[in-house]
């Protein structure tokens, strides 16, 4: 691939985050790739989501930028915010769907609510979406109808309604049967691929991260604690990253929560 | 020292909480050109807070109405007075109990659900998966809410006071034997216009406003659980209710003097 130097469709320089007083990223940088499915792994409580959150400007960075498809992501400019979104689709971990409407009309609402499609095109344009994720015979269905999996696919065939550029994935892989976890996995990889997007996903799932990505993060308490491809990473001798991908209960993140020394505690010296 | 922090951040919070609401409001006002441009979505609201709470306010006008005629004749038999049955019946409804149980009711029935469902879409990522979509919440979802609470209560109200008129002309006039052309000239000749239908109609929209407002700020605000949900629920009944007596003890004062 000659990705190099092409310019990253997403990049995010220099993020400073914080919810409270402890920081959650410092200097962060990450660069998305055109056409890659990007997974960004890490233990839960690592700010995954919130990363996400970033992205998408429903939150807003300390420090640092954020540009997308050229363009610098603006959170205060609600217009040119939502100009952004339209060319991004998101799939929530919960779904998401809405529950007073059916699939349907869930895959139906980002194309009622930004284009004016005849019906007849619409009906045809939500088909195909529903077609390609295996789920057009559940049109009818109510969000409260449907499993968990299925759930997931419909809200997948709503974020790619509107054609986006890049998809973002919060935590696909989560609470799913092997089965349904085996199809967003399929999906997710050929979504990207038939229909020329980019992908990220985040994802604690390292097996199923490491099957789809082309480009895998691993984020740490607050910064990167390595990136590089899934071959490179699997090779890696950094023991931070060894724990993660080798899911060992105890290393550089340490098994034990910070406590005074067991043996003080119970024979009470420390009260 | 302990009591008078805890009272600082108890103002403290309860003045951000205001500034919030007040907030809140403002932002929705701005989103209130939505209904205009896409009646439907008023529409459709107006029939979940207001068609569904029909059968409520009916049944509780009508069940108001037959109290009232059967006090009221009590009371006025007493000193000869049961002619005025139906001006004592008709004012009570709509200068008072129409807009105000109206309101309170609403509180119960339709606010209560508001909040709950708001709190839902949010706890459910519905929300926020809307603004991800580029599509503005506050504009799809809450505004024609607002709307459609703030036209339904004026109306519910009218219709609990015919309905309750109604009551105390079935137990005044059809019970107890109040001649039924006195029952309804008392009135006619008895209200005002602006004094008591205006008055009684500017009341229930003030409180339409107030707990559309309340019911959906709590729920756009709440802790995204189920425990916040639940919270925020009471609230908007406790909070709802309570500004509805005071709300009118003032708009009473106002309107026809304290």
């Amino acid at each position: 691939m000659n990705d190099a130097d092409e310019t990253p469709l997403l990049q995010l320089r220099g993020i400073d985050f914080s919810f409270t007083a402890r920081p959650l990223f410092e200097g962060l940088d990450i660069k998305v790739r055109r056409g890659q499915v990007t997974a960004i792994m890490g233990p839960s409580g690592c700010g995954k989501s919130t990363l996400l959150s970033l992205i998408g400007g429903r939150l807003r960075p300390a420090a640092g930028s954020i540009h997308f498809d050229g363009e610098e992501l603006r959170p205060s400019n609600r217009q040119s915010l939502y100009r952004m979104r339209r060319k991004m689709g998101m799939l929530f971990q919960s779904s998401a769907l809405l529950t007073d409407l059916s699939v349907f009309e869930n895959v139906a609402f980002p194309l009622r609510e930004h284009t004016a499609l005849p019906e007849e095109i619409l009906a045809m344009v939500v088909l195909m979406k529903l077609q390609m994720v295996g789920l057009r015979g559940a049109a009818s269905l109510m969000p409260a109808e449907l499993s968990g999996g299925m759930a997931r696919r419909v809200a997948l065939a709503r974020s790619i309604a509107l054609d986006p550029v890049l998809v973002m994935y919060d935590e696909p892989f989560t609470g799913l049967d092997p089965i349904s976890m085996g199809v967003v996995v399929k999906l997710i990889r050929e979504l990207n691929d038939a229909l020329g997007m980019t992908s990220v996903v985040v994802t604690h799932d390292v097996a199923e991260g490491c099957s789809i990505a082309d480009y895998v993060y691993i984020l740490g308490k607050g910064t990167m604690i390595g990136e590089g491809t899934v071959e490179e990473l699997q090779s890696s001798e950094d023991p931070r990253v060894r724990q993660f991908m080798d899911g060992l209960p105890d290393g550089p993140v340490a098994y034990h929560y910070p406590a005074a020394p067991f043996a003080d505690q119970l024979l009470g010296s420390d009260r | 020292m302990n009591a008078l922090q805890r009272l600082g951040r108890l103002g403290i919070e309860a003045t951000l909480a205001l500034g919030a609401a007040g907030i809140f409001f403002l932002r929705v006002v701005e989103q209130l050109w939505i209904v205009v441009r896409r009646p439907a979505l008023l529409v459709q609201q107006l029939f979940s807070v207001g068609v569904l709470t029909v059968i409520i306010i009916v049944l509780a006008g009508l069940f108001v109405g037959m109290v009232l005629g059967l006090q009221g004749y009590n009371t006025l038999v007493d000193f000869g007075a049961e002619s005025s049955l139906g001006l004592v019946v008709a004012l009570f409804l709509t200068r008072e109990l129409g807009p105000v149980l109206t309101a309170l009711l609403f509180t119960g029935r339709a606010g209560s659900a508001l909040t709950a469902e708001i709190g839902l879409m949010k706890t459910t990522e519905q929300l926020a998966a809307l603004e991800m979509m580029a599509v503005n919440p506050m504009q799809r979802v809450i505004a024609p809410r607002f709307a459609a609470g703030a036209i339904a209560v004026p109306l519910l109200a009218a219709m609990f006071s015919v309905v309750g008129i109604f009551g105390g002309y079935l137990i005044g006039v059809e019970l107890l034997g109040v001649d039924a052309g006195v029952f309804w000239s008392s009135m006619r000749e008895g209200m005002d216009f602006k004094e008591d239908i205006v008055n009684g109609v500017i009341k229930s929209v003030v409180f339409g406003l107030c707990v559309t407002w309340i019911a959906l700020f709590q729920g756009y605000t709440c802790v995204p659980n189920a425990a916040g949900i639940s919270r925020a629920t009471t609230r908007t009944v406790v909070t709802g209710s309570l500004s509805i007596l005071g709300i009118d003890y003032v708009l009473t004062a106002l309107m026809f003097g304290a």
